[in-house]
């Protein structure tokens, strides 16, 4: 359940508060949504397009994808739960009409334009993801990266908890053995 | 746990750092320190992991929340407006339904011209009086309440006290 206050900034509305007041067509509480997650959603765009102008045009489908589920929408999870298979699948979108896969490749990580210490930051951790499977990388990121919790990944990738539990498994042993290499 | 060695596999002891695992994974862990290691091992990792993803600031150009607002702006006029017209047809199901209520109320009166004057007189009678002297209907004498020999304005006074009365008698 999305939290109705929020701890971590006390005196601001929770999620759950945002999201009653956006269902009566508050547009404050929609822009204060949007601007919580902002970020979050572009950082998870460009990570699965790859592309900075195709992560710009999911983080927009995203959004406007999320405010018309206005008035009546009620989340039984948390927003970044709801919301990640709504960047994941508009992102693959994106990436088959362009032919690409980037989460497969260093390079395309590398792809958009970018600052030297940005580009050498991605390259990092191309390298460091790099010899995983595209579907194991992805629990790994949503893990580590995002801090899902199992269950999380699980409802958030449409998969039984066994099979996270699994692809968390392989993908832990194969860093550990890439990273003692 | 592991067929073989009986230590959890690595996403079970992962699972541990969000209290996820099994009970018997944690009590496994307490006592092997192999498992702590690696426990270890796994954070650091994960670290790693987190570090390496971590969003970068200034990624977002100001100019990409302007789609984004202009939506937000016109859906929640959309909700808005569509919330409006509930409110109105509620009132005006509300107005219906009294019209109706007052419709059948006057005729499940007794068929009679003009106000009741008895002890069972209510407001709705000094209305009725009201209306036929402001009409010009003739007005008998037993509309007189007050017996100052007319019929007017303050007979029709007296019947509403009357029902005001008899209405907070019966309350």
């Amino acid at each position: 359940m999305p939290r109705i206050s929020d701890p971590a900034r006390p005196g601001t509305p929770g999620d759950g508060e945002l999201l009653a007041a956006a269902n009566r067509g508050e547009p404050a509480a929609m822009e204060a949504l949007y601007f919580r997650y902002r970020d979050w959603v572009h950082a998870r765009a460009w990570r699965l397009t790859g592309n900075r102008e195709d992560a710009l045009d999911v983080l927009q489908e995203v959004f406007l994808y999320f405010f018309r589920k206005f008035p009546g929408l009620e989340l039984n999870c948390e927003l970044k739960t709801f919301l990640y298979p709504v960047v994941r699948s508009l992102a693959l979108d994106r990436r088959r009409r362009r032919r690409e896969t980037p989460l497969g490749a260093a390079a395309a990580e590398l792809a958009a334009p970018a600052g030297r210490e940005e580009a050498a930051e991605r390259a990092e951790l191309s390298a460091l993801l790099g010899p995983l499977p595209e579907e194991q990388r992805e629990v790994v990121l949503l893990r580590f990266a995002d801090g899902f919790s199992l269950q999380e990944i699980a409802k958030a990738l449409a998969v039984p908890l066994g099979t996270v539990k699994s692809r968390l498994h392989h993908a832990l042993g194969t860093l550990r053995g890439s990273l003692r290499r | 746990m592991s067929d073989q060695d009986q230590h959890p596999d690595l996403a079970e002891l992962e699972a541990l750092r969000t209290g996820e695992a099994a009970a018997e994974t944690e009590t496994h862990v307490r006592d092997c320190a192999e498992c702590r290691a690696l426990l270890e091992e796994l954070g650091a990792l994960g670290a790693r992991v987190a570090a390496a993803a971590a969003p970068r600031a200034g990624l977002l150009p100001p100019e990409a929340d302007r789609a984004v607002l202009a939506g937000i702006a016109g859906r929640a006029a959309q909700i808005r407006a569509r919330r409006r017209p509930r409110l109105g047809w509620a009132a005006a199901a509300a107005a219906a339904a009294a019209l109706l209520a007052a419709g059948l109320w006057a005729f499940a009166r007794p068929a009679s011209d003009g106000p009741r004057l008895g002890a069972t007189a209510d407001i709705v009678d000094a209305y009725l009086m009201d209306r036929a002297l402001r009409a010009g209907r003739p007005a008998p004498k037993a509309w007189d309440l007050n017996r100052d020999g007319r019929v007017d304005r303050l007979d029709v006074e007296a019947l509403a006290r009357k029902a005001v009365r008899v209405s907070r008698e019966g309350a």
